[in-house]
């Protein structure tokens, strides 16, 4: 019964011929012997005889490779830079003078006025008369 | 010299620098073999065409990530194993081939007996399609391709005493489907 057990479990090994010498020879002579294990060996010679001579699928000659080179294709193209619409090209043209723009004012104010300068802002809260001249100078930012 | 019969790696080395011919002559070399062993394992045609392409488009989107320090067609069937468990993950509710299993069922008390008949592979078919899908792996590399237990152990990443195991329990349980209801 044990040398059952040990033979049944080299069994599938030894059908393919991966069993070790050793291994093989006990299998072999055990079969020869063993009426229980020879059938179950004949088993597995025939469960192995109807999974080698499966039926093999095959793809269609082409069709294949056609519709892995379309998918590829199209997946290539989803990757590419879309081409430029007029909206898009619009979009992009405003988007760098607005930026310039938002800088410009933010540098303004963040960096603040130099020692000394009065804003228009001021000189009207002051109520100082302010000339063309003046305001020209202010807008320019001359310190008067 | 025939396309075919050079070495995967010249095909490999020809795509990597640009030449579509060598991914194309790769596909033609493994396209049936990456069918089959899907088929094999879900038993559904149409899906198997499916998992076969997204295989393929794996390999044309990393092959230069391969490093070349296994064989080509093991890393290739890795992804295909992956791709295959991938599917199955996303369909929870697959339960293998339902109409070859209803052609089982149907084939009454004797299987043995129909197995000899004319819908003998069908049935076979199956009988494979109710084995666990981890003895099936093994199964279907070892005795559909006809791999050796040591690059069925790459592919699976695991020990030769492993896919050895795998390989008995898958036969086992085929087994005991053809013909358990004989014993009866």
């Amino acid at each position: 019964m044990k040398e059952c057990k040990k033979a049944k479990r080299l069994l599938s090994a030894y059908l393919d011929g991966q069993a070790s010498r050793p291994d093989t020879l006990f299998v072999k002579q055990h079969l020869e012997i063993c009426k229980p294990c020879s059938k179950e060996y004949n088993q597995l010679c025939q469960v192995k005889e109807l999974t080698v001579a499966k039926k093999h699928q095959k793809l269609p000659e082409g069709d294949f490779i056609f519709s892995l080179e379309n998918e590829i294709t199209n997946q290539e193209a989803k990757n590419l830079p879309q081409s430029i619409s007029l909206g898009s090209l619009a979009r992009r043209l405003i988007f760098f003078p607005a930026a310039l723009v938002i800088l410009f004012f933010f540098l303004f104010f963040t960096l603040g006025s130099p020692d000394g300068y009065v804003s228009l802002e001021d000189k009207i809260l002051n109520q100082e008369s302010i000339t063309t001249d003046t305001a020209a100078r202010l807008i320019l930012g001359i310190n008067s | 010299m025939e396309e075919k019969m050079l070495k995967d790696s010249f095909w490999i080395d020809q795509f990597l620098s640009g030449n579509q011919r060598g991914f194309t002559v790769l596909v033609e070399k493994y396209q049936n073999k990456v069918m089959n062993i899907v088929y094999s394992l879900i038993g559904q045609d149409r899906e198997s065409q499916d998992i076969a392409q997204e295989v393929f488009l794996k390999v044309y989107h990393n092959l230069a990530s391969f490093k070349k320090r296994s064989q080509f067609s093991t890393w290739l069937y890795r992804i295909t194993v992956n791709a295959t468990y991938s599917f199955l993950r996303k369909r929870k509710s697959f339960r293998g081939n339902d109409e070859v299993l209803e052609k089982i069922t149907a084939a009454g008390s004797n299987p043995q007996e129909a197995l000899l008949k004319k819908e003998k592979k069908e049935l076979f078919e199956a009988a494979l399609a109710k084995v666990p899908l981890k003895f099936k792996i093994a199964l279907v590399f070892k005795d559909v391709e006809g791999l050796s237990y040591r690059e069925i152990a790459d592919i699976l990443k695991c020990r030769l005493g492993t896919v050895e195991s795998k390989i008995y329990r898958g036969r086992q349980f085929l087994k005991k489907e053809i013909f358990l209801k004989e014993e009866e």
